[in-house]
């Protein structure tokens, strides 16, 4: 009886320890997670850091109505990013410009780039200029705080500047591919300014395996909704001089 | 009395327990039908046939205008009776207006050809007019991004103004009312040569400009045949966008000029413009009522700002002194001229007093005084709707009070269209400028069909 005591002891001892080991590896593993380089992993996964691609916005009103926008864009580095409208012809030509927090927008008419800010909406609607000339996640945000949640990291981000259109932002991440699923954009006292819910994952070749679906819903727009979807997402090199006020009426130029 | 559960094993439940498995099955498959169909359509909503989209070396665009307006007459006026002076007097007069501006353009490698035409028409009682202008036609090659060279009839846009543009050396007079409206270029051999830097110091452009001016080219923009030479150094420094331009020639006595733009914040833009115009040459109504003419030189300045509120209500206010604009004393005399010369017509049918009047263009100008103050407020997507917005545009004459103030609401919620509805009402004393223009207000509907 002692004997088998003696073993039942030592295996609840062992499993104890054995327990205690891993517990202690998963909790030191979730203290370990470095969010900001999470950040940047996602940045990568969702887009090459120089590109041209191919987007459709589409504003969806309560009644069902909707207005689509194609937009060319093309990105440089940590603080390149210029759009042109290729559709709905009422926009055709107009082109947007952000170099680092300076953002410009050029219309054919008016023929003059004039400097807008990143809360405006070039589009109307759900999404601003910032979203449509975003830089890298990890560019204007730092991870304040990351979350181990049931297959999802949740990661809480904070501005790096006051330039930037949302003080805070929460992302949920898809933790095996290191995909965002839902970010929510909010202000400094964490009221929800709006969520992008990333959808539909597709392969765009070139090793780029990302949503190409973007859903936009926000308070202040009660019953509107956003989408954005993207195409032909292509790593590309481009000189530093396109993304110049003198270059911006020329951006049709580097369309292939 | 509690059924035992045997009772639910008997024949009429079996029944019934195989006719709710079937509405069950029917609901399966309408729900199954309806999802697969609202999925479907969500698909289609999301579709995109970015093919569509690829670049041709042709492309066609524009946009058609109908602009139907109604304007309320001012028949003691100065500049009613210099314009209709011999027509029939009326208080009210309704003018139509349809214009197109067609953009044509052939791109292969480097190469690219625009043609720019706009076609317009007004008709009203005292006038029916067609024209036809070529805004721009230009070819252009672009052997890298750093450099584009341009020759044709291209408009160049300097500046920083968005009611006025002092440093605009080499374009056609801006409209405060209007100042998004396309405007007609000049003919011209031009580049643009770009370079990026890191550090404080971001962008380097230089554009240099040939104009030449002669009686069948650009003959507006000089008086003397000859070739012009202008220059726009852009620098992106410090985050701020700063120019400095030139102009001199034949044709045209020298100009030089500075502006810069740049956002103190994020949502507040501030903009400055000087430029410096050398023996400048004009005709005025001297205080003896005789036309003398005077050559000085000038200097005109702006300064502006840009602010959106978080409501997104977007302020733009400039002030803009005039430097070849006229003193009050100088616009009375020039009024009284025009009153004695009306009279002159009325007791003996001399209008040569009149005509002389109107070929006076520096007091017909948009703004020919001193001092101004412009304030447009556009509050974006009001109440919700969507693409809607309203805004009140106000131009008001600090040196002597009289104003423009023009409400306005714009629509863009259909694709393709833009429909505008702007009404505008002059307010001021009898001898202040905005009293005296030939309208006291006016009320037209604009619709542009873009394509």
């Amino acid at each position: 009886m002692r004997k088998k005591n003696l073993a039942a002891f030592s295996i609840a001892v062992i499993a104890l320890a054995l327990f205690l080991t891993f517990e202690t590896a998963f909790i030191l593993s979730a203290q370990d997670i470095d969010g900001d380089s999470i950040l940047e992993k996602i940045d990568r996964n969702l887009s090459p850091e120089s590109f041209e691609a191919y987007r459709k916005l589409v504003n969806i009103e309560p009644n069902g109505r909707t207005k689509e926008f194609v937009l060319y864009t093309v990105k440089k580095g940590t603080d390149k990013v210029a759009a042109l409208f290729l559709s709905p012809a009422s926009e055709k030509g107009r082109s947007t410009l952000r170099l680092d927090d300076n953002m410009w927008l050029y219309i054919p008419n008016v023929a003059k780039p004039i400097r807008i800010t990143s809360l405006q909406s070039v589009v109307g609607g759900v999404f601003n200029n910032s979203d449509i000339l975003r830089l890298d996640y990890a560019v204007e945000y730092s991870v304040e705080r990351t979350e181990d949640v049931d297959g999802e990291y949740i990661l809480h981000c904070k501005a790096r500047t006051r330039t930037v259109a949302y003080d805070r932002l929460t992302i949920r991440v898809e933790k095996k591919r290191l995909l965002p699923i839902q970010i929510d954009c909010m202000t400094e006292a964490g009221m929800l300014i709006k969520r992008l819910s990333l959808k539909e994952v597709k392969d765009f070749g070139g090793g780029i395996v990302r949503p190409s679906v973007i859903e936009t819903e926000s308070p202040l727009y009660e019953g509107y909704k956003s989408a954005m979807i993207f195409a032909n997402i292509k790593a590309r090199e481009f000189k530093d001089e396109v993304f110049t006020l003198t270059f911006i009426p020329q951006l049709d130029s580097l369309r292939r | 009395m509690v059924k035992c559960p045997m009772d639910l094993s008997s024949a009429k439940p079996m029944e019934s327990e195989k006719r709710r498995y079937a509405w069950f099955l029917g609901f399966l498959f309408l729900g199954l039908f309806f999802f697969s169909v609202v999925a479907s359509s969500q698909e289609e909503e999301f579709e995109f046939d970015v093919d569509a989209f690829t670049r041709k070396a042709f492309s066609v665009g524009g946009y058609v205008e109908f602009r139907p307006s109604l304007f309320w007459l001012n028949q003691d006026s100065a500049f009613y009776r210099l314009k209709y002076y011999d027509q029939d007097q009326r208080k009210t007069l309704e003018e139509g207006y349809v214009a197109l501006l067609a953009d044509l353009s052939y791109r292969k490698g480097i190469f690219e050809a625009l043609l720019e035409p706009y076609l317009d028409w007004t008709v009203s009682a005292f006038e029916s007019d067609a024209e036809a202008t070529i805004f721009q036609g230009y070819l252009s090659l672009k052997p890298s991004p750093s450099l584009t060279v341009y020759a044709g009839k291209k408009t160049l846009r300097w500046g920083k103004g968005y009611a006025w543009s002092p440093t605009a050396l080499v374009e056609r007079q801006k409209n405060p009312n209007e100042p998004d409206l396309a405007r007609e270029g000049y003919w011209m051999i031009t580049s643009d040569y770009t370079k990026s830097f890191e550090g404080v110091l971001k962008t380097f452009s230089f554009t240099p400009v040939i104009i030449p001016v002669s009686q069948s080219v650009n003959s507006t923009s000089g008086k003397k045949d000859g070739l012009n030479f202008a220059g726009k150094i852009y620098l992106l420094f410090l985050d701020t966008d700063i120019d400095l331009v030139v102009l001199t020639g034949k044709s045209q006595s020298t100009r030089f000029g500075l502006d810069f733009s740049r956002n103190l914040r994020s949502n507040w833009e501030v903009h400055g413009e000087i430029a410096v115009l050398r023996d400048l040459e004009r005709s005025y109504v001297a205080n003896d009522g005789r036309i003398q003419k005077e050559i000085f030189d000038a200097t005109t300045y702006l300064l502006g700002m840009r602010y959106l509120s978080e409501a997104e209500t977007t302020y733009i206010l400039e002030y803009y002194h005039n430097g070849i604009g006229f003193g009050s004393s100088e616009m009375q005399a020039f009024y009284s001229f025009v009153d004695g010369a009306y009279q002159r017509y009325l007791l003996q049918v001399d209008e040569s007093l009149l005509k002389e009047g109107a070929g006076l263009t520096s007091y017909s100008g948009f703004t020919p005084m001193a001092d101004y103050l412009f304030l447009r407020i556009m509050q974006k997507d009001p109440f919700g709707i969507l693409y809607l917005t309203p805004a009140v545009t106000a131009i008001v004459n600090l040196s002597d009070g009289s104003a423009s103030w023009a409400p306005e609401l714009t629509y863009k919620g259909f694709t393709n269209f833009e429909l505008r509805l702007k009404a505008a009402i002059l307010s001021g004393k009898s001898r202040e400028e905005f009293r005296e223009k030939r309208n006291r207000s006016r009320l037209e509907l604009r619709v542009r069909y873009f394509f």
